[in-house]
């Protein structure tokens, strides 16, 4: 909790929240761009744009049809066409995937107003996708963006604020932004504002609050926020500590695959501590947080006993999660007989 | 980097007397490229103007695009094809010609066009028109030469030489300003190259 998780999510935001059911379930692609566009589509084109025919066709999934509409009118200045065309390139809805030509119709649309684009621009140029990184200009984007009230830009200048190379070192500005962008609903701005809050950066530490702001963005399923919530609880930080809740959130996470949350979630089933002691459990988290890179000898430690046979069944187990082995023998049943 | 100099040859140019004419305009003033328009030229007149100019541009060290088929370029020794069709008739010149010999997409018509044909490994987008440029074209070139990374041809063939600008193209094509230019074509040309140098 010393340091801020701010930084691993520079540039992460775009995709943030679809990226976990995606690494999970990949099913039916279709349905799942069908999904994203509407969503994106509502983001555009909801209170703003009167419903038209292009916006139609790629609400529906028709996005070559959507494409064909909005063309005409996107070469004639409408920012909404150009926006939207943009997102259909950028996401290869429809069409293979171009950033190139998604930053071309962006910039347009930027220059038009359309405060997405500009946002969606700005992490182009962060990224070097589409069009040569540079961080400088996509500072200068989200700044204009989140200008115009963008909230997953404010959460985006914020961190630059932090960084403090792109734009002025500013913990005071950060957290102001940070708070506009978690009072609006952004789950990694609600999670990075509560860290900010328990650090007391850029304000007056408040832990209750901070705890509070954590909650909200683990409650959205957001997998970081949930393993320090988890930790919260456990530490009784900000909040009254609740080692049965801890475990609670910890397991979420770590069901979500989250590798912090696997090796903790495991730590507490081999000693027995908010959660009945299960070793066969705490080795098969132990193994999938393995195979994402985390080891810990401290967790080795306390498994240095665990029968072999358990651990076979664990590593079985691991193997085939989130679904179970094939073999007569169900992982319900399994570490009934460890216990 | 200032922009550079993309220099465009009339289809009304005297054979006999416009090579010369160009070696002492080249000897003054670099140019990268040069176009030579096929314009109402039959097919031999053609050639045989090629022929006249290919060797004075190219010992000045200024590439010399062709326009008419892609099998052209190979024949008159030119380096490369300046092509006004469609995106077919674009990727088949990359075809053929890429990656020896230079491909440049003129004839855009509007932005997703450019896209279209920017994205057929070309060396240039060539914006507006040696019979001259709206300012569509050069709002579109302006936004190309910011977001897009294949070089952009702006063409101002009405322009002053000495106040052309190239809204952040790579390459200006001059044509009429220079040769008609009441200053002589030398004059023009190395006013138009001291205004690039100058902003």
């Amino acid at each position: 909790m010393k340091t801020f998780p701010f930084l691993l999510l520079v540039g992460a935001l775009a995709l943030a929240g679809t990226g976990i059911a995606q690494a999970q379930e990949p099913p039916a692609q279709t349905q799942e761009a069908i999904e994203e566009a509407q969503s994106i589509s509502q983001d555009v084109f909801g209170p703003r744009m009167p419903t038209d025919e292009a916006y139609g066709a790629f609400q529906r999934g028709y996005f070559l049809t959507a494409l064909q509409l909005a063309l005409p009118r996107a070469e004639k200045d409408d920012a909404a066409a150009q926006t939207l065309i943009g997102e259909i390139y950028s996401k290869g809805l429809g069409v293979a995937e171009n950033p190139a030509r998604a930053s071309g119709w962006y910039a347009l649309a930027s220059k038009n107003g359309d405060s997405l684009a500009t946002f969606e621009l700005g992490l182009m140029y962060q990224e070097g996708r589409g069009v040569p990184k540079n961080r400088k200009k996509a500072a200068e984007l989200f700044q204009k963006a989140a200008d115009a009230g963008h909230v997953e830009a404010k959460y985006n200048l914020a961190l630059l604020h932090v960084e403090g190379v792109y734009v002025v070192p500013s913990l005071t500005k950060a957290a102001q932004l940070m708070k506009e962008a978690a009072d609006a609903g952004l789950a990694e701005a609600q999670y990075d504002y509560g860290a900010m809050l328990l650090e007391g950066a850029g304000g007056a530490p408040d832990a209750k609050e901070g705890a509070r702001q954590i909650l909200l963005a683990a409650e959205q399923g957001l997998a970081s926020a949930q393993v320090e919530y988890a930790t919260l609880l456990y530490l009784g930080h900000g909040v009254e500590k609740n080692l049965g809740e801890a475990v609670n959130w910890y397991r979420k996470a770590a069901g979500a695959g989250n590798a912090v949350a696997q090796n903790r979630y495991a730590k507490l089933l081999a000693v027995g501590e908010g959660v009945p002691l299960n070793l066969e459990e705490a080795a098969m988290w132990r193994a999938l947080a393995r195979r994402q890179g985390l080891s810990d000898p401290a967790l080795d430690k306390l498994l240095v006993s665990i029968p072999s046979d358990e651990l076979a069944r664990a590593e079985e187990r691991a193997r085939f999660w989130p679904g179970t082995p094939p073999t007569g023998q169900t992982a319900e049943a399994a570490p009934a007989e460890g216990t | 980097m200032p922009a550079e100099i993309f220099l465009i040859v009339p289809d009304d140019v005297d054979p006999a007397s416009f090579p010369d004419a160009l070696q002492a305009v080249l000897t003054g003033t670099t140019c990268p490229a040069l176009l030579l328009q096929r314009g109402g030229l039959s097919e031999n007149a053609y050639k045989s103007l090629a022929k006249a100019i290919i060797p004075v541009a190219q010992q000045a060290g200024t590439a010399v695009l062709v326009e008419g088929e892609p099998g052209l370029v190979r024949l008159l020794g030119a380096d490369g094809l300046h092509v006004s069709g469609g995106a077919a008739a674009v990727r088949e010149a990359v075809e053929v010609l890429k990656p020896d010999l230079i491909v440049g997409a003129a004839g855009i018509g509007s932005r997703h066009d450019a896209m279209t044909k920017g994205e057929l490994e070309v060396d240039y987008v060539f914006f507006g028109s040696p019979g001259g440029t709206q300012a569509e074209d050069r709002e579109i070139a302006a936004w190309w030469a910011q977001t897009m990374e294949v070089p952009a041809v702006l063409c101002e063939p009405g322009a002053e030489p000495e106040a052309v600008d190239p809204l952040g193209c790579e390459f200006i094509a001059l044509g009429r300003n220079i040769w008609d230019n009441a200053a002589g074509p030398g004059q023009a040309l190395s006013a138009a190259a001291r205004r690039l140098e100058s902003l």
